[in-house]
């Protein structure tokens, strides 16, 4: 969560998590892989805390960093203390979080263990309260239990201001017509448009764009090719053997370019590949 | 895809889907497909709008909504004035913007196509490395592709369109037939034409007079009326192995009915005596000898029918020279006469 920007672009979103949180009930936000919710989740964390409520920020790791991390932050014990076993660790944290007023906030949960996930899963029937963060594939356990926020991509305008603020950190200028054509190769990812900036300041023009918001439109074409098939009946409707014969012509040839086109090699649909 | 590539692409494709090559038309097609450029300050187009290309960029990604169907269906309404200066304007218009922004879903980066529902890019095909990069060397092969295809669209339109080439090739009496309806108001036609007679093979040009149906048609053959079908017609006395129609000379065809209530005919021949007409119709002779010879081997243009107290004739594409027997007769009737004049 180490982020140089000071504008929150997704003010709707935080305004929903923190007013979850408050009503005591936790939130799941997924999203694909550099959409913003490492940022969202500081953004809500710093309105939370300004609310007074106790947020106990852990990073993915085991289970005996994850404990002993909130063993810390919970004033259990300090650093010089000699810690106990894990499962009395366990005992102790979990005594404490029942009577107090905490929230736990997870960013990149699906990187937890499914030991983790098991007992945050407990933690989680007894009315412990959760901020996660995580990739959208995972559809288990706890995952599956908590009330889950999907992040669309940001809005154009957000990106480009995006594109402006690092263009600025970096020192470099862009023109309109720069910061138009480097938002072609974002999407609406507020990670890929920071990476573009220095793509383009490090005079880098890469083949593939990367973002995953694409719309495949070769059955579009494919069904365009298709309809032309209707010539070869209107032709035999009308009694045309020209027009039924030019038809079936058409047909074969969309046929043909179906099965060319589908036999292209896919490209991935996965950030990055 | 940069500009030549667009302004090639649309004029060829404006070319074969109006079936046009006039040059006002096509430019037409051309200039609209730069348009969907003004969206960014360094295109052609762009430079040339400046302050409306900057105001667009500062607020749109590039390829956003001015490449979008939500803009083709601005457009294909603002357009409207344009086609009362004629249909084939507004659709030259219309397919050029289209083709304009179509073109780069081949590209890299694709067109938010479904503007402003979803600025998620349309891209064919899917695979981003079989996609072209705009300015690449490969353009130049498109470059060439595109000029291709208007050169045939261009050739394909100069002989009469895709549809009048295809079934020359095909050589049936429905092309002759179609090319008969769509030029026989303003030229004579005429079919190369084989096939077989009941007595052997003939082939020549003759001229066609006149359609009987989708697939036969009347030629003349030395002042007689020949029928010509495919090989499945039995009735007719040509069956034809290849036939391709043929645009000859310009000419003037008018149409008008005469009607005879116990008129000569003689005077009727007299009123058209030395222009080339067909009469069609039906008259009431009296009922006297007319001898009028039939044959199975030609078409009869003139068919009698004995009554009680009158004979009928029939006459089908009749010429002058096939109602002189009738000239001693007075006749009541209708008759439709279509005259041609060079």
């Amino acid at each position: 969560m180490n982020f140089k920007t000071n504008s929150c672009y997704r003010e709707k979103e935080k305004k929903l998590i923190v007013e979850t949180l408050l009503g005591g009930h936790s939130i799941l936000v997924v999203g694909k892989a550099g959409i913003g919710i490492s940022a969202l989740l500081k953004f809500a964390c710093e309105e939370l805390e300004s609310k007074g409520l106790k947020l106990l920020k852990i990073a993915p790791g085991s289970i005996k960093q994850i404990l002993v991390s909130l063993a810390f932050q919970l004033s259990l014990y300090s650093e010089d203390d000699k810690l106990p076993t894990s499962p009395r660790l366990q005992e102790e944290v979990v005594e404490v979080l029942k009577y107090g007023n905490f929230v736990i906030v997870i960013d990149e949960a699906n990187r937890l263990s499914i030991a983790v996930r098991s007992w945050l899963e407990e933690l989680h029937e007894n009315s412990q309260l959760f901020l996660l963060g995580a990739k959208p594939a995972l559809a288990r356990d706890i995952f599956l239990k908590l009330p889950r926020m999907e992040l669309k991509p940001l809005d154009y305008e957000f990106i480009r201001k995006i594109i402006s603020e690092t263009a600025e950190e970096l020192q470099i200028e862009l023109t309109p017509a720069d910061v138009a054509t480097l938002q072609e190769r974002c999407g609406g990812n507020p990670m890929l448009a920071r990476r573009v900036v220095r793509e383009y300041q490090i005079g880098l023009k890469p083949n593939a764009l990367d973002h995953t918001e694409w719309i495949n439109g070769t059955p579009f074409l494919i069904a365009a090719l298709i309809c032309l098939t209707a010539i070869r009946f209107i032709g035999r409707g009308i009694g045309d053997t020209n027009l039924y014969i030019f038809g079936g012509m058409l047909a074969v040839v969309g046929s043909l370019v179906r099965l060319f086109m589908f036999s292209l090699p896919k490209g991935s649909k996965k950030l990055g590949e | 895809m940069t500009a030549k590539n667009h302004f090639l692409f649309s004029i060829a494709a404006a070319s074969l889907t109006l079936g046009t090559i006039d040059p006002f038309v096509l430019l037409l097609a051309g200039a609209m497909s730069l348009l969907p450029d003004i969206d960014s300050s360094k295109s052609v187009v762009g430079k040339i709008f400046f302050p409306l290309s900057r105001l667009i960029e500062r607020h749109f990604p590039h390829r956003t909504f001015t490449h979008s169907f939500f803009m083709t269906a601005i457009l294909a309404i603002g357009a409207i004035p344009l086609a009362f200066e004629g249909k084939e304007f507004y659709f030259a218009a219309l397919i050029g913007f289209f083709c304009g922004w179509f073109l780069d879903v081949f590209t890299k980066a694709g067109v938010s196509a479904f503007y402003p529902m979803s600025m998620a890019r349309l891209v064919i095909p899917a695979n981003p490395a079989l996609r072209l990069s705009t300015g690449s060397k490969n353009e130049w092969f498109f470059s060439v592709i595109f000029l291709a295809l208007f050169i045939i669209s261009f050739q394909l339109h100069s002989s009469g369109g895709v549809m009048q080439i295809f079934t020359s090739l095909l050589a049936q009496p429905t092309g002759v037939a179609e090319l008969y309806l769509a030029h026989s108001n303003k030229s004579r036609i005429y079919v190369n034409l084989s096939g077989q007679t009941s007595t052997g093979q003939i082939s020549g040009k003759y001229e066609v007079v006149s359609l009987l149906s989708n697939n036969t048609f009347l030629i003349r053959k030395e002042n007689s009326l020949l029928l010509v079908g495919d090989s499945n017609c039995l009735h007719c006395q040509i069956r034809s192995d290849s036939a391709k129609g043929e645009i000859g000379e310009a000419i003037y065809v008018s149409t008008q009915e005469v009607r005879l209530n116990d008129q000569p005919i003689s005077k009727f021949l007299e009123h058209f005596s030395g222009r080339e007409i067909q009469v069609s119709g039906e008259l009431v002779l009296p009922n006297e000898e007319i001898n009028i010879p039939n044959s199975q081997m030609k078409f009869n243009s003139i068919t009698l029918t004995t009554n009680l107290d009158s004979k009928s004739a029939r006459l089908q594409n009749a010429s002058l020279e096939d109602l002189r027997p009738l000239s001693k007769f007075t006749a009541t009737g209708s008759l439709i006469v279509k005259t041609i004049t060079q």
